[in-house]
């Protein structure tokens, strides 16, 4: 596993769950990194990995806009600052640090500021062998606040036809908005491959695979636990290992 | 670049001064240990981000627990050779383990001719912000002056040592136009000298930002702005305030600076 992933889709439909899990996988492999990104203001990914961020990106929007006002600066030193505290923001656990991006911005614009964390973001996520994005439902904000590039738009729908139209929507705004590899659409909750076939081919969207019902994500949500520390044995771990396999 | 009106004060001289005597001062006592840089044993750059899980050793950091300065001079007595220099322990293997963060403090001065002040501030700033060291992430946020380190476990069993970083440090700023010479001096493990030098790197700072002030807002009506007690004790920032403003208003059409939103 190597690039930047956005998982994107309606609400409900399991992007939290699916980023974690990505997660879990990847902290599975020796000698690799991964960033894992909460773009969703709503925080959930914190829960879902058992990783508090310090401090969220809008938090250090708020500081570096304090603090300009507080004293002179120039471009070079703010961007400094920036990478300073985005550092310190991170949570971690073993490989994998956590970055929360907060609340959108409430007021004013400071541009200058916004690219900056823009940028201090993609230079951090440089560093990682594997990005994963909780995006929420669009992708304008992944592209204006997180990374302007990613690798795979991974389009996340239940087998409802709301779901299957959101993600054929959000890759239509991401064809306008947003640069990105290859956008594939993953079903989940479904319980085989000709199911998810069969719900792919009412759309547009190149089918990469599907995930079954698994009730020990449920459990784990219902109970606050890490998905990093779901078993072995959970059907859909199993059956994301086996796509990435692929 | 021009002399000041008063005693010949460069922007830097007077905290420069103190700190030129604090580290003779230890030199005499023999806790600051200085030696020419070696330009054949420098550390390989290359951005890194070290991970908790990875850190060996992590150093300044938050609070008062870190001092990162730079300073510079058109006098030879205050940085009168290449020198690196370590207060404390340098880095080894055999620290891992050691209580983290470790207050950590790095001062580099650089003795040389600079026609713009604020270019040399940009230029010299940018080479010690751009010496991005394999296997360490070192983050400075200039306006607390902080600085803070992860030191991986490779680095260290690699031979990583400040004193090659401090080598990397004076070759790459020996390499700028107009740098004669540079000392990059660290304290490791020291608070009360970090606390003793805070002083002096505060008046540097505020230099530095009526240097920024002037620069990037082009604001000359100096009885509102809250930098007017720095320029007047440092007079090179008055002959700087002068210059812009006079470069100002013959680009205005002799109208004073700020004027040109009135009409």
């Amino acid at each position: 596993m190597r690039g930047v992933i956005a998982v994107c889709g309606k609400g409900g439909v399991g992007k939290t769950s699916i980023s974690a899990l990505l997660c879990r996988l990847l902290s599975e492999e020796d000698g690799v990194r991964g960033l894992a990104v909460d773009a969703d203001p709503s925080g959930g990914l914190s829960l879902s990995l058992g990783i508090s961020p310090r401090r969220t990106v809008n938090d250090l929007r708020k500081e570096v806009i304090s603090a300009a006002r507080e004293r002179p600066t120039d471009a070079r030193d703010l961007a400094a600052s920036i990478d300073y505290r985005l550092l310190e923001a991170l949570g971690e656990r073993g490989n994998l640090a956590f970055l929360a991006v907060g609340r959108p911005e409430e007021e004013g614009c400071y541009c200058q500021v916004n690219t900056f964390l823009r940028e201090a973001i993609e230079t951090l996520a440089g560093q990682f062998d594997l990005v994963v994005i909780d995006a929420e439902a669009g992708v304008e904000q992944v592209n204006r606040r997180v990374i302007r590039r990613v690798d795979l738009l991974l389009l996340v729908s239940d087998p409802t036809a709301k779901g299957l139209r959101v993600a054929e929507a959000i890759k239509g705004v991401a064809d306008e908005a947003m640069l990105y590899g290859r956008a594939a659409l993953l079903i989940n909750r479904v319980s085989d491959l000709k199911a998810a076939e069969r719900l792919a081919a009412g759309t547009s969207l190149e089918l990469i695979g599907f995930l079954p019902e698994d009730p020990a994500i449920r459990d784990f949500d219902a109970r606050g636990r890490s998905l990093l520390e779901l078993p072995e044995d959970s059907p859909a771990l199993r059956a994301l290992r086996g796509l990435i396999g692929q | 670049m021009a002399r000041g009106l008063r005693g010949d004060l460069g922007l830097f001289d007077e905290p420069l001064s103190e700190i030129a005597a604090w580290r003779d001062r230890r030199v005499r006592e023999g806790r600051l240990r200085l030696s020419s840089p070696d330009p054949t044993a420098l550390w390989p750059l290359e951005p890194s981000l070290v991970l908790r899980e990875d850190t060996a050793l992590e150093l300044g950091s938050t609070g008062r627990s870190s001092l990162s300065l730079l300073l510079w001079t058109e006098r030879e007595d205050l940085v009168p050779s290449d020198a690196v220099g370590i207060e404390g322990v340098d880095l080894s293997p055999e620290l891992e383990g050691t209580p983290s963060p470790i207050p950590f403090g790095q001062l580099v001065l650089v003795q040389g001719s600079f026609p713009d002040e604020y270019d040399a501030y940009r230029d010299l700033r940018d080479v010690v912000y751009d010496t991005r060291a394999r296997g360490i992430s070192m983050r400075v946020w200039p306006d607390r002056m902080q600085l803070w380190s992860r030191v991986s476990r490779r680095a260290l069993q690699e031979g990583f040592t400040l004193a090659a970083y401090g080598n990397t440090i004076a070759s790459r700023l020996l390499e700028e136009k107009g740098v004669r010479s540079v000392q990059v001096l660290f304290i490791v493990g020291e608070q009360e000298e970090l606390d003793l030098l805070r002083p002096a790197a505060e008046k540097a700072r505020d230099v530095v930002d009526a240097l920024i002030k002037m620069y990037e807002e082009m604001n000359f009506d100096c009885e509102s702005c809250e930098y007017v007690e720095v320029c007047d004790e440092v007079a090179e920032l008055r002959l700087i305030r002068d210059r812009l403003k006079g470069e100002r208003q013959s680009e205005t059409g002799g109208r004073p600076p700020g004027w040109e939103g009135s009409g």
